[in-house]
This record gives C-alpha cells, structure tokens and sequence, in this order.
C-alpha cells in the first residue's frame, strides 16, 4: 500500500513540466487544404541557425581574449 | 519491298528539374542541360571539389559531349525534339550504374549511407563555394554495396551570405523520419517510401507518437517543433521563404557547417544497430535441413557452376544472409542480391561493404516485386522491367518452397519468370513435399501439393531449360540443378 503514492509523488514534477510544455504547444492544427507541410522544418531550421549565430560571436570574443593573452605569453 | 524500320520506343525523359531531362538513349544515360542549369553545371565541373568527387565515385563520372558528338545524337529526331523542347544548350553522359534501385527498396542501413554521402557533398562543396540544391535519396543510386551520387544538377553556386540549407526540410522527411519511423516503430522502407515521394511529413509521425516522446530528442527538433511551429504559422505567409543573406560571409558558413553538423549527428543516432535479429537471421545456421557436409557439397556446386559458364552478373533471389551472393561475387560476378527481409539484407550489406565485393541488396519480395511508380507508372521502372535478362546466371536457393507454399504461385509460373531473369543459367534447389521445411510452411494443407515430385518438377524445367547436373543429397529430399537455359 504505503508504495503507490511515493511513486505518484516522485513523477509528480515531470508530470508537471510536461504538463506546461504541452499546454503551450500541443494545440492540434486544423486539417486545411493547401497546407504548407514544409514550413514548420523551416522555420525551426531558422531558429538553430539564429542560436548558432549567437554562438558564433560568443566564439568570436573568446577567440579575441585568447589573441590578446596570446602574445604576451 | 524494303520492310519499315522497326518502331523504337519512344524516349522517356525526367521532367521535374527545371534545369535539364536525364534520358536513356541505346543503352546511354544521357542529360540534356539548359540555360538554367548550364552556368551551376560548369562551376561544379571546374570545381576542384567536383573532380575530386568525380574521380572517388562518390559523384557519377559524367562528361559533357563535344560538338560533333552532339550533332550526331540530335541527328535522331526524338533526341532533337526533347532536346529542343527543353530548350538544351549541352548534353552530358554519365556513367552508367548496372542496376538502378529505389529507396523503398533498399534497406535502413543504405538509406543511412546515402544520407551520409548527401552531407558529405554538401559540406565538401562548401569551400568551391557550392551547395546542394536538394536533399533526396533520388539522387543516389548504388554501385555494389556503395551510393553513388547521380544527379550533378543539384549543385548550385552558392551566395557566400545565405546562411540557410534550403534542403533542410526535404532532408529530414526524406531521410532522418524514415529512419526515425524504422527505428523507433519498426517501419521498413518500403512502408514508408513506395508511396510517398517526398518521404515522410513531421505531422504525419507526430500522430504516431507518444507524449513522452515528443520533448525527447531526436523527436523534438524532427517531429515536435516543426509540426507545433507549422501550425503556428500563417499560411499566407511566404516571406520565410525569401533569401535572408547575411554581411558576414564567415558567420554564414559557420552557422550553415554546424547545421549540417547538427544533421549528421542526427542521422548518425538513427543509423541501424548491427546484430539486430529477425525469424530469418539464424536461417543459415540453425535453421536448415543441411548437414556441415551437405551443406559443403552445396557450396561447391554453385560455385562450380559460376565458375565453369564465367556468370558476371548473378541475381540470388531470396538470398537471406547473402551466403552465396558472397561466393558469385568473390568469383567476380556482379550480384543484386533480393529477399523480403530487410533486417538479415541490412547485414548483407555490411558484410559486402566490409569486404568490398560487388553485391547490390534490395529489399524486394519476387513474388510481388516493386511495382512502376511515379507519373505514368514511368518515374521509376519496376523492378521486373529492371531485371529482366539482366542477369547471366540466377539463383533460386532453398526459396520456391516459400513461393509455391506460402504465396500460391504455380510450379510453370516460377519456372516461366526464372527463364525471364536469367539469359543463360538457373541454379534451383529443389525441395520436396516431405521435407520438414516445406511443411512447416503447408500447415496441413498437404493435399494441395502432394503431386509435386522430382519428376514433375525436372519436367517443368524442362520447357524452358535443359538439366546440365543434378546433385542430390543423400539422406534429404533436396536436389540441387543446374539449367541451362534452351536457345
């Protein structure tokens, strides 16, 4: 008896995290004709490149740093 | 009277590339290349990269024809006329693949490889300043065990500020939900590719999943966020779509490398484990009604019989682990090696890649082949149509029992497509009634095959083949022939 509710209790905060990430995203889209199946993956693609952009200066600037200790040494 | 020129087939050409037509014209693979396409098809041909390629195979060798050569093809009026339809400016000729496949005919593993090779590409272009235009397993073909790269109007010169993949999406529906169906539901290829072109939609695998899959990866960024995110976009909205170019040159094309980067990674976690096992995996070596010896004998005959008439291209029908394929091909055959099993032909193709012999494995059943697909059932030409008298020598090893039990084909019938396949040989192991593997297939169903004797079946063979040898092994049912096919 005393085991089901530790088990309910230890997923509870997963249940919760899927819960809200859910609620934010898993709306169904309405069946539509001329539907656009390809632009999800798009703009999805054009996310990751946006944080790789970021990541992109953020190595820029280490690289900077590590120039400019560079001949010191 | 002069009697009329016998009517040539008329020529089939492809029609979706707006920059050219791919055609075969007496028994060349020919491309009519035109004012869109030239410029891209030059820059890739210069390139070093491009030779490079060329010249490893992993892009087909292909040539552009002189002046002379030219005038002489567009001297058949059919060549002129699609060649002026199309509004050509040049003609390429490729190498020729001895056996073109489809992928829903190939196997988790080859589609895999042909993903690899599609990245490969694209990232190896990248410093000619190149790109690839589509991401398809349409553009590969296999030579043997290895993909090939066929389709050289796919290069395009790239802006050094275009930091996108437009391919992106046509990639992972085509290659990574393929494989992602295949390793996560047990999908083969031919589930999910024999009708659908453009592969699979994130949508479409989204519905299949479960809620716990859909926040892990690689579901997440495959299946999850491009569905939830395409519903969320406005239909109308096309500005996605248009070219956003950055002023960093070197910002593009470290954003575009660590994309490509990120697809690799992805399509390396869908690769299919090895040592996987299906009911066919053990066949060989537990599951046969062969002794050791028996089982020597056998090998022995088939490969005297290849040796002796010098077959160099072999079709092994129902090759399970490609035991046999394997001895064709160290004897210098080219084999195309078919069974319905993808799990035990996905092995098949790692040993032949390993060992580098010359065995193409296709995931494709005989007794209902791969039918014509595409528009006008002429896109992609059934596999029958492929093979027929293709092949100098045709193996039909411990199979018909399955053909004639499990799927109902008449005796005449299989003999009768036997003699279709081959041009010179049939090697067929017969398998009486009362072996216990053919009832285990007949299930009680005895009487529909009790008149089936050695005799009956040397009878059958004999309309279309006559008997070279016959091995019978003792203490067995089983008898091994080697046919010649009659003049």
């Amino acid at each position: 008896m005393p085991q089901k509710p530790a088990k309910q209790l230890s997923s509870f905060p997963l249940r919760a995290l899927l819960l809200v990430a859910l609620a934010m995203f898993a709306t169904e889209r309405e069946a539509r004709a001329y539907t656009d199946p390809g632009s999800g993956a798009l703009i999805w693609q054009m996310l990751v490149a946006g944080l790789v952009g970021v990541s992109f200066y953020f190595r820029r600037i280490t690289r900077w740093f590590k120039n400019r200790k560079g001949p010191r040494v | 009277m002069s009697q009329p020129a016998p009517p040539t087939p008329p020529i089939t050409a492809s029609f979706r590339d707006p920059a050219g037509s791919l055609f075969r014209y007496q028994g060349r693979v020919l491309r009519v290349v035109n004012a869109i396409g030239v410029a891209d098809l030059e820059a890739f041909l210069a390139s070093q990269a491009g030779q490079k390629l060329m010249a490893a195979g992993a892009v087909v060798p292909t040539r552009a024809l002189d002046a002379a050569e030219c005038r002489e093809l567009l001297a058949n009026p059919m060549v002129r006329e699609l060649y002026d339809a199309r509004g050509g400016q040049t003609i390429l000729e490729h190498e020729r693949i001895d056996f073109p496949s489809f992928p829903y005919e190939w196997t988790a593993e080859m589609l895999h490889a042909a993903g690899t090779l599609t990245l490969d590409l694209a990232q190896a272009l990248l410093s000619d300043g190149l790109g690839l235009k589509d991401g398809t397993p349409y553009n590969i073909l296999f030579r043997g065990p290895e993909p090939v790269f066929i389709d050289v109007l796919s290069f395009e010169r790239r802006q050094p500020g275009d930091a996108t993949w437009l391919p992106y999406a046509q990639f992972v529906r085509t290659f990574l939900l393929p494989l992602l169906a295949n390793q996560a539901y047990g999908l083969g290829l031919d589930q999910t590719l024999t009708t659908r072109r453009d592969g699979l939609e994130p949508e479409e695998v989204y519905r299949w999943t479960k809620l716990t899959e859909r926040l892990r990866p690689p579901f997440f960024g495959l299946v999850s966020m491009p569905t939830w995110l395409g519903g969320r976009h406005k239909q109308d909205d096309s500005s996605i779509y248009q070219k956003k170019l950055l002023g960093d040159p070197e910002k593009a094309r470290y954003i575009l490398d660590h994309l490509l980067d990120g697809l690799r990674r992805t399509l390396d976690r869908l690769k299919p484990a090895a040592g996987k096992n299906s009911v066919w995996s053990d066949y060989m070596t537990t599951n046969n009604n062969y002794t050791a010896d028996h089982f020597q004998a056998k090998q022995r005959f088939v490969g005297e019989a290849l040796a002796e008439f010098r077959s160099r291209s072999v079709l092994d029908v129902g090759c399970n682990t490609g035991h046999f394929s394997a001895i064709a091909a160290r004897g210098g055959a080219k084999v195309v090696a078919v069974d319905y099993d993808p799990v035990v032909l996905g092995d098949v193709w790692r040993n032949a890649r390993q060992e580098k012999l010359e065995i193409l494995p296709l995931a494709v059943n005989l007794t209902r082949p791969s039918p014509g697909m595409g528009w006008r059932n002429q896109e992609c030409s059934s596999f029958l149509d492929r093979a027929r008298g293709k092949f100098d020598a045709v193996l039909m090893l411990a199979v018909i029992h399955h053909m004639l039990v499990t799927e109902r084909v008449p005796l005449a019938d299989i003999l009768l497509l036997a003699a279709e396949l081959t041009t010179n040989l049939l090697v067929i192991e017969f398998v009486a009634p009362d072996d216990s593997m053919f009832q285990r297939l007949t299930r009680g169903r005895e009487e529909l095959h009790k008149d089936l004797t050695a005799e009956v079946f040397e009878a059958e063979c004999g309309r279309h083949f006559e008997i070279v040898r016959m091995q019978h092994f003792e203490g067995t049912s089983r008898r091994l022939y080697l046919l010649r096919k009659q003049a």
